[in-house]
């Protein structure tokens, strides 16, 4: 069987889109809410996710047949617990400022519904290397999503974009113009109505669904 | 070989165990290795929060900035000399509506004006009480005044809301929809202040002021202990009057005559 063969390769993309975990499964929609006012923490919430359904699958996976049934979930949750204490560590250590505007949502990862669902799920029918390719692909499905609600957030919020402004300063109603940020859009409500609009967008793409 | 039951009591609390054991001698390790990393960012977080204080935000070179600008002094407070000017920094701590605030505020050379201030907080609600670590709160702050009649006046208070004796000099705009934060910002801005006027009186008066009303008043003791305080030996007998506890004219002179001497 070839590592790139054409099941592995739609292990990989189907939760990218078609089996998207934030878009589809609705999974993982209380983290989507809290990081994405601003686009940074967004993109290094989602790395953080894919980096550890990738490695806690790989593990899991790994495992599967020594695992003992009864405390599966057990095991399950240590590993993620260990590789998310270690991923708080390593962003407190070397993107401090990160770190303290994801504060608790670090270790929240442990909670992510994306996580055990494709632990239990995937990780504890298939093999290492499928299962990183699935917990690649659903990371960056949830990245994904927390990217589009991040952009829209920070661009429309704070007229910014990664911290560098975009909408000119010219435009905006203290220097004369007619523009002024939407205050809404930092609030977290306004992040369900986007995430709402991109499934809208999703499903009417995608029609057969 | 015979396959293990993976079911069996004894399997799974021995497998229990070495994964619990090997995690935590993992996890351990980790943050040990990476504690020294660590530390100096929440250190160069904290001079980073102070430098805000002085209005030096987003510096580059946070700790360069810090050696160059910020004194440690031992009474707990900072001084920060500004293009020559000191400024005296007070750290405030207190508590929000969901859990801790903090923040640091500086002073003028008189005692008196604020010249900027810095807060931040644990877990303030995102978007109304977070919004105080913004920089227009906090600019909000600067030029305001804080002591009145001896009493830290200086507060946040919903517009319209204010004491009616208090003029705007004394008022910084309060968060909307943060009512509770606001208020823990008001009363930990005057309870910590309060607990460092003396500091701030030290360094209002500088090294000119040691004709105090300790000595004014002699034994006795005096209830307006503050308010004695005299900048120079001229005053002394009026606020001696001021303070009702000194009685004799003679005996202020005399303690003035003596502080001279100290000098």
């Amino acid at each position: 069987m070839s590592l790139f063969s054409k099941e592995n390769g739609e292990v990989f993309k189907s939760p990218l889109n078609l089996n998207n975990p934030v878009a589809v499964q609705v999974l993982g929609i209380c983290s989507a809410l809290a990081v994405t006012s601003q686009l940074k923490p967004a993109i290094v919430m989602g790395l953080s996710v894919t980096v550890i359904t990738a490695f806690s699958n790989v593990i899991i996976s790994l495992l599967r047949k020594t695992i003992p049934n009864r405390i599966r979930i057990i095991v399950q949750l240590v590993v993620v617990a260990a590789l998310v204490t270690i991923v708080s560590n390593i962003l407190k250590a070397y993107v401090y400022d990160v770190s303290v505007q994801l504060s608790v949502y670090v270790g929240l990862i442990i909670t992510n519904c994306i996580l055990m669902g494709r632990l239990e799920a995937f990780a504890m029918q298939n093999g290492p290397w499928e299962s990183f390719l699935d917990g690649v692909g659903n990371g960056l499905g949830y990245a994904f999503v927390l990217v589009v609600v991040g952009f829209f957030r920070e661009l429309l919020g704070f007229g910014t974009i990664l911290g560098f402004q975009v909408i000119p300063d010219s435009c905006y109603m203290e220097n004369g113009g007619l523009y002024f940020n939407n205050g809404m859009m930092t609030m977290p409500a306004m992040a369900l109505i986007l995430v709402a609009c991109f499934i809208w967008a999703h499903r009417s793409i995608n029609k057969e669904q | 070989m015979a396959k293990l039951n993976t079911n069996s009591n004894v399997y799974t609390i021995v497998y229990a165990s070495v994964m619990v054991i090997i995690v935590a001698f993992l996890l351990a390790f980790v943050a040990s290795s990476l504690k020294e990393t660590q530390d100096a960012n929440v250190a160069r977080d904290v001079k980073g929060q102070i430098l805000s204080s002085v209005n030096l935000r987003g510096e580059a070179d946070v700790d360069g900035k810090y050696a160059e600008v910020i004194t440690e002094n031992e009474n707990g407070t900072f001084t920060a000399n500004i293009n020559g000017e000191e400024k005296l920094i007070v750290p405030l701590k207190g508590a929000g509506l969901w859990g801790p605030i903090w923040g640091y505020i500086s002073v003028n050379k008189d005692g008196e004006t604020v010249y900027g201030a810095f807060f931040n907080h644990e877990g303030e609600t995102a978007g109304l009480g977070a919004r105080i670590v913004e920089e227009w709160f906090q600019t909000g702050f600067n030029g305001k005044k804080i002591f009145k009649d001896n009493e830290v006046a200086l507060g946040v208070y919903k517009a319209g809301k204010a004491p009616s004796n208090l003029s705007a000099d004394y008022v910084v705009d309060a968060v909307t929809g943060a009512t509770l934060t606001s208020d823990g910002v008001r009363n930990m801005i005057q309870k910590c202040i309060a607990q460092y006027a003396d500091a701030i009186n030290a360094f209002k008066g500088g090294e000119s002021k040691s004709c105090n009303a300790k000595p004014c008043c002699g034994e006795e003791q005096c209830e307006k202990a503050d308010s004695c305080c005299v900048d120079s030996c001229a005053d002394c007998a009026s606020s001696c009057d001021e303070c009702g506890a000194c009685k004799a004219e003679k005996e202020c002179g005399a303690c003035c005559e003596s502080d001279k001497t100290n000098k």
